[in-house]
Order: C-alpha cells, then structure tokens, then sequence
C-alpha cells in the first residue's frame, strides 16, 4: 500500500472573477521510502500542492475537492485536532528561505525540541537531549554551543540544518521539502541534498521534494511529476522522464538544464510564461506556448495517456509517440 | 546591547537640556520675578537686592549657567503657597501619579493587546469590525469628557464609585479607565497591524506544520514578535500619557503631580511648576528607557548585534 | 495567487461624504452664529438658572437646551462656541504644517547635519507632551485665541516634519528633480514647485486629522482653565462649568462633550476617508 495517496486534488482560491484553481485534478501516490520530485515553473501549484497535502493552505484558499490518504486515513475527513497529531509527528515540512521559516525571536535549540513537546510523551530533558543529538545527526557541528543561538546568528546553510532537524526530530514517515535549497549558494546545495539523501535512507522516510530546478531531481528523486498550471502533465522514474519525456513541457524544462556545475538560470527556452489561474485557455493549458500544439489541443484538455506502467502523459500527442 | 543601551543613555541629558531651555525661557516670560516675589510696597533697595540674589543683573547666558546649576543640585527655589524647597513637594505627589498611571496603562496593555489580537484573527469579520470600530470612534472621544460621563453613571446614577479624591482602590477605577481610554485605542490598531503582519510569516506556518495548535501558534509564535511595534508604540506614547494624567487628575481631584502643576500655575508658584516639568520629563526619559530594554529583552536581533 | 479585496469599493467614499457634511455643517454653524443663535451668549437671566432641555419635565422652548448657572442658553453658547474651537484648531494646524512642511522638507532634501539637528529635534519633542508644553506656554503668556493658535501650532509641527521628511527623501530620488537640478534650479524653486505638489495629497491627509487632535486640545486647554478666561464660550469651559454642577445639571457637561466629539468624529472620518481613497492599502494598515 502507498504512504500516499492523492486523488484529483483541486485547490481553490478566490478572485475578482471567482474561484480559480491553483491545482487542478492533482493525482499522485508516494511509496514507502520514496523519494518523489515535484517539478514545474513558478506558479505551477507545486507549492500549494505541498500545501494541501498539510491542509495548511492559506485562508481564503481552500481544498475544493479530491481525497489525500496518508497510511490509509483520509486526510481531508480527519477533524483538525487529528491533523494537528499528523503534523510534525508523521509527516513534516521545510520550506525554501530558511531564515524566514525560523521564529526569530526563539533559540535553535527551542524550536527544535518543540515538536516533541508539543506531541507529548517525553520531558522537557529528552527533548532536549534528542534535540542535541538530531542537530549533531544533521551536521551541526558544535551542537551543544549553537542550541542556544539564535537563527539571524547562524549562516544560511546552517539555518536550513535547523530547519531539517526540527522537521524530522520526531522522525516522520513524511518529509514535503518545498524548494529547500533553492536559497543557498550551489556548493550549500549540494551539501543539504546529500544530507537529506543520506537521512532518509536512515529513517526510511519519503520525501516529496518541490522543486523548480531538474538538477536537484537528478540528484535525489526516483520518481518524478511534472506540474504545469496546476495539474500534473507527466510522471515517470528519473531516468525515464531525462531519456525519453513525452510531454512536450518537460521536453523544453530538460533542454532549458544547464550543464551541472554552471550558474542555473530559470528555464530560458520555453517562450511565455505560465497562464495566470483564472485566465487558463480551454484547451490544454500548454498549448500556446507549445512548439508542438495544434487545433486539437485547444478543443479540450488533453487526456492522460499511459505509455508504460509507470510513465504517463497529459498530451494529445506525447512526444514518444509520434516520434 | 551595551553599547546599545549607552547611546540610548547619551540621550537623556540631551533630552534635559532641551527642558531646561524650555523651563528657562518660560520663567522668563512669566515676567519680573522681583514682582512676584516683593509686594508693591517693597523699597528700591529690596529690589536691588533681591535682583542680585536672582542673578537677574547677569547676562542672559549666565543667567541659565546658574539655572542649570541649581536644576543639577535639584534645588529649584522655594516654592510661594508651600513656603519650602518646591522639589520634595512635588515628589511627594509623584507617588499618587505613578499609582494612576501604571494601572491605565496596564489596563490599557492588557485590553489593547487582547483586543487587537482578536481583531486581527478575526479580520474582516463581525468582531474585527466592532473593535476597530470602537477603537476608531475611541479615537475621536475627548477624554475629560468619558471621565465626566463616567462619574455621571458610575458615581452619580448608580453610586458604585466615587466621584474623585483618594481612599481605597475604589478611587482609582474610574481615573484609571478614563486614562487608559487616552491609550486604548491606538494600542487596539497597532496591535492588529502588527499581528496581521506576522501571522502570514513563513515561521507562522513552520509552527502550524510542526503541530502547533491555534493558541500555541498565536501566543507563542505571533504575539512574541507582534509585540516589538507595540512597545515600540508605548515609547513615543509615554508622554502622551502623562499629559493625559495632567487632565485625568484635574477631573477627578487626584493628588498627583498633574493637579499640582495645574493648580500651582494658577498660583503664580514658579518654581513648583519648573520641578514639576523635570520630573515629569525624567519619568518619561526613563519610561522610554525601560521600553528599550524590554524591545532588546524580547527580540535577540537587538539584543546580539 | 488572485490578488484580495474584500469590504466594498465605495467605503472610503461614505466616509469622506458623511465626514465633509458633518465638517460642513460645524463650519456654517461657526460662521452663522449670530443668525442661528436664539439669545445672546452671555445674557445672563438669574432667574432661569439651571433650566433642563425642552424634552426634560421642566423645559422650555425658549431654552432648546437649557440654561447654565448664570441662565445663560446653552444653545447659543455651543453654537458660538464651535467658532473659537474651530478657528483655533484650523489655525493651529495650517501653522504646524507650515513650520512642520518647511523644516521636514528642508532635511529630506538637504540631508547632512541639517537633517539631523532638525530630526533629533524632532524626535526628542515627540516624546514629550505636547499637552503639556502647551499648558506651560499659556500659563505663561496667558490664554487668547492668538496664544492658544500659537502654541497648539508650535507644539505640533513635528507630526508633519516627520511625515514631510520621509516623503522628500522618497520623491528626491525621481528623476525630473535631477532634471531641474540639472537645469540650473534653485533649492527653493525646486522644493516650492517640484516636491512640494507631490506631497500635497498626504499634507492634506495629515492635516485633516491635525485638526482634530488641535480641536481636542484646544477644548482640553480650555476644560484645565488654561484657554480663554471663563465668561467666552468655548466647549471646553461649557465642560468644565458643567463638572462642577453634575448632580443639578448634566446636560451642560454633556451637550458640550456630544459637540466636541461629533465635530472631530466628522473630521477624523473625512481624514480616514480621504487616505484610503488616496491609499487603498491604508485600510489595512488603519
């Protein structure tokens, strides 16, 4: 059985023209130990997916319709007090600019025990404790020093540290990483994405990794979703989806990768930009920007077509198939 | 935070200063005080001689050298409807003032944190808009004129207070409320601001995602970083408070410092009113002092750097 | 994500109407004294001392509002007494915003030690109270309209210098003032014709609301006995009269507060209305 189980998610928010979806019929399912990269542009919804997925989606946003079951509960159903015991404990979430994810005015060491204490069952000495060895486990060097520091003291690469040893401290089964490294300089990068890797082999957790940037896919994810104004256009394991993409969409996000080790920059190649929520074309959402688009792909959204057991495309005509 | 703290001590003999150059001109402009001092039928050689005693043939300049001299030893002449050093009279009413005042602002505090915070949780809703409602409205409402109504109801129709003086804690509820309401308000709007600006912040939804419960969230994570505009808003209204003490205490016959001054400038008795204003100045000085250390104390951004 | 707008468009419009008609009528009212007035201010009648409103058991029409303890009708004492509030809390603050315009003006533009003599000054008169000084000033030189409008407008010129400061550093940066710089401008001409039509919306705004808090003041001066000597009608007199005769005679007290307070309620809310329709965010912020 899955971790995770999403099934047409449809977030909403409203707008001068009434409610426009951010996310669109969402589907996606998330193994055991699996490491699922979430990749689109800016305003793609991949954020307000993770969002979702925590119910915590801003007000007046709001989950309009689907189901999310982690470890078989549905996630929508459960009363928020239930919820509150999932976040934090069984599934957690960091975010992209470290310093401002960190209270400012609470040391290290206080934010990073306070989900144990939140969640109950260990003193106010455990927690500590534990809070020490996880800062040392995510590669703080002198932990017992910087417990007591606080985050506008601490380079931006160690805040991010903080970050994650406060997100798994109380080892969840679930981490939703939304842009973690996207703040921080390249060789900072590299350093947080190997420590996620190597943490979650350790505690076999999944990671749901958001992401705008292909390298940091490359780098950690087994599988992958491309997201494309609010709906996934193409899913399929890592190597498929660089060898062989069928949506169009990732087609130009792979040409548009630098080679590695080079400034990245924000996808060049694909003329336009995203459509704005609210003025989506009838068609397939891609279709004016698409090198490939023609009269059918404006009569109605594309339907998914299965190409593998697991890869498949939100195109009329995937790549693949037509040559 | 040393190095902090002493510029911010830099400024407070500045500050006297200007108060002592303010309080100076003043005692000018009250006219000759051999004419306050002597009666009509003082001869030519009292004046003289009083006029010497003044320093009132020196230069002006000297004139507020020696001022200040005497401001520094706290020796701010004799006071005329006293008959003694006018400075231990006017700290012998400071008690009565500090007393109202601590509690309208705790009051105020308390009420304007409460209230903005509810306001601002419950934006653009029913309660959002009967606070700031009120709060606005509060803005406009002359304060003598709530303490007047307040006697009317309280001590006047339903006789549960007294109209004025002192005696027991009794006394002090309809001062204190008509004091704090000079606050009130603007504590309320400020507090909103504050919160509605926070609780968007990325640490707010990192705390929710750990688990955090609504009131976790808003009194442990909002309020302790909302709370750095309000105080920095309690500092510029401390003197806006003691003012608001001056007529708070006029209306209500309290014994403070405020109804000392009043009446002592009825009274032509200078030097009461000139020790009156530096004590008043030094509580502000020092209240907004207070207010830095505790802006440091709770947010280390200050304190560390 | 759709930007938000929530409460209605027109807010600020109800506001500014409802506001400018409560101000409008306060003015007509100041400036047809004579004619709306019933009796003479101070005609005293000892023998209609104290008399209730024409609702009360015992009023009268010919005291709409009563009398006050010399007799006097209370009607035409407020009516007379809106001119003094008004006048004083229009010129106090028209003063304060030329001192307070012209310094603010002068270290956002010149910047250098002028900015900061001029700034700390500012910041150190804001932490004292205006009220205060006021009260120090008149027992001085003595309560008149002329003192009263001088020391309230001295009194409040840093509100508008620092409002003045902040916005000509912002408008100093554009580049038409490089251009005039550039054409050969003299500091005067470019800060009279350059930045200051740029500051006039909120220069308008600010004093709005100056108003009022000069109207508050003035009546507070007034109520302490520091404002004009007692005989004058004045609001604040009419209050502080009225304190002393709560028990016998609360309407005094009380016509007097419902005046003061419904002509700065009107100002304030044509002040709030006219910033959010020049600011729409300003609502936010309050």
């Amino acid at each position: 059985m899955a971790l995770l189980e999403v099934e047409g998610l449809r977030t909403v928010f409203p707008s001068q023209e009434g409610e426009v979806s951010a996310v669109e019929g969402a589907s996606f399912s998330l193994s055991e130990g699996e490491v699922l990269g979430l990749v689109g542009e800016s305003g793609s919804g991949k954020s307000v997916t993770a969002f979702s997925l925590m119910r915590l989606v801003q007000a007046p946003g709001r989950i309009a319709a689907g189901s999310v079951r982690f470890e078989g509960r549905d996630l929508l159903s459960l009363d928020e007090r239930e919820m509150r015991k999932l976040r934090g404990r069984r599934m957690s979430m960091i975010f992209q600019e470290p310093l401002s994810s960190l209270n400012p005015v609470w040391t290290v060491g206080q934010q990073v025990m306070e989900p144990m204490l939140l969640h109950g069952g260990v003193t106010r000495r455990e927690a500590r404790e534990r809070a020490l060895a996880m800062l040392a486990r995510v590669g703080i060097a002198d932990a017992a020093r910087r417990f007591n520091d606080y985050p506008h003291q601490l380079s931006g690469g160690l805040r991010q540290r903080v970050m994650i040893a406060l997100a798994l401290v109380c080892e969840p089964k679930l981490l939703i990483a939304d842009e973690p490294t996207s703040a921080l300089d390249v060789t900072i990068q590299a350093q947080i994405l190997e420590l996620l890797r190597d943490l979650q082999r350790e505690l076999g957790m999944a990671i749901l990794m958001i992401t705008h940037d292909l390298g940091v896919v490359a780098e950690i994810a087994d599988r992958v979703n491309v997201m494309y104004a609010g709906r996934i256009v193409e899913s399929a394991p890592v190597e498929t989806l660089f060898r062989a993409p069928a949506h169009p969409y990732s087609a130009g996000l792979l040409q548009s990768v630098p080679d590695m080790g080079e400034e990245r920059e924000r996808l060049p190649t694909i003329r336009g930009i995203v459509p704005r929520p609210g003025e989506m074309p009838p068609g397939c959402a891609f279709a004016p920007r698409c090198p490939y688009a023609d009269a059918a792909c404006t009569v109605a959204p594309p339907p998914v077509h299965t190409l593998t057991d697991d890869h498949a495309a939100a195109c009329v005509r995937p790549l693949g198939a037509h040559g | 935070m040393i190095r902090h703290i002493l510029s911010r001590l830099l400024t407070v003999p500045i500050t006297l200063l200007l108060v002592a150059l303010v309080a100076f001109v003043i005692l000018r402009l009250t006219g000759d005080p051999v004419e306050i001092y002597l009666d009509i039928n003082a001869t030519e050689e009292q004046r003289q001689l009083l006029t010497a005693k003044l320093h009132l043939d020196e230069p002006v300049l000297v004139q507020f050298g020696l001022f200040l001299g005497e401001v520094l030893r706290g020796d701010f002449g004799e006071s005329l409807q006293f008959g003694g050093p006018a400075m231990p009279v006017v700290l012998e009413r400071l008690g009565a003032t500090l007393q109202l005042v601590a509690a309208a602002l705790t009051l105020a505090v308390v009420l304007g944190v409460i209230g903005g915070i509810v306001a601002a949780l419950r934006k653009d809703r029913f309660a959002d808009f009967a606070i700031s409602g009120l709060a606005v409205a509060g803005q406009s409402m002359p304060s003598f004129w709530l303490g007047i109504l307040l006697i009317q109801l309280f001590a006047l129709h339903l006789k549960w207070l007294p109209t004025s003086g002192t005696g027991g804690l009794e006394h002090l509820v309809l001062p204190t409320v008509t004091l704090a309401t000079f606050l009130l308000p603007n504590f309320i709007l400020i507090t909103r601001t504050a919160v509605l600006e926070t609780i968007n912040e990325l640490y707010v939804t990192t705390a929710r995602a750990k688990g955090a419960g609504e009131a976790v969230v808003v009194l442990r994570h909002v309020l302790p970083n909302a709370i750095n505009p309000v105080l920095s808003f309690l500092g510029l209204q401390t003197g806006r408070l003691m003012g608001g003490s001056i007529i708070t205490e006029a209306i209500f016959a309290w014994p403070g410092v405020g109804s000392l001054m009043v009446k002592s400038i009825f009274q032509r008795d200078v030097p009461i009113v000139i020790a009156a204003i530096f004590v008043v100045a030094v509580a502000i000085v020092i209240a907004n002092l207070i207010v830095d250390l505790l802006q440091s104390a709770v947010d280390p951004r200050i304190r560390l750097d | 994500m759709a930007t938000r707008r929530s409460g209605p468009r027109f807010g600020h419009r109800i506001k500014i109407g409802l506001g400018a008609a409560i101000v409008l009528g306060a003015v007509l009212m100041a400036i047809l004294a004579p004619l709306l007035a019933p009796h003479d201010p101070y005609r005293q009648d000892l023998l209609a001392r104290l008399q209730p409103p024409v609702w009360a058991e015992q009023g009268a029409w010919k005291h709409p509002l009563g009398t006050d303890n010399y007799g006097r009708d209370l009607l035409s004492r407020l009516i007379y007494g809106s001119r003094l509030s008004i006048m004083v809390g229009v010129s106090a603050a028209l003063l304060s915003a030329v001192l307070g315009s012209v310094l603010g003006m002068l270290a956002g533009y010149k910047g250098g030690w002028l900015q900061q003599v001029i700034m700390r000054f500012a910041d150190a008169h804001l932490a004292f109270p205006e009220i205060l000084l006021a009260i120090l000033i008149v027992a001085a030189v003595g309560g008149s309209a002329l003192n009263l409008i001088l020391v309230l407008g001295v009194s409040g010129w840093m509100v508008y210098a620092r409002v003045m400061y902040n916005l000509t550093r912002a408008v100093r940066e554009r580049p038409f003032i490089e251009a005039a710089v550039s054409h050969g401008a003299s500091d005067a001409y470019i800060l009279a014709r350059h930045v200051f039509p740029q500051l006039v919306p909120v220069l308008t705004v600010v004093c709005t609301l100056q108003v009022a808090q000069m109207i508050l003041q003035e009546t507070a001066l007034s109520f302490l006995g520091l404002g004009l000597p007692p005989p004058t009608a004045t609001w604040g007199n009419m209050l502080a009269e009225g304190r002393d005769r709560l028990w016998v005679a609360p309407w005094i007290a009380n016509f007097a507060g419902l005046a003061i307070i419904l002509v700065v309620w009107g100002i304030n809310m044509l002040g709030n209305g006219l910033r959010e329709h020049l600011d729409p965010k300003a609502k936010e912020r309050r």
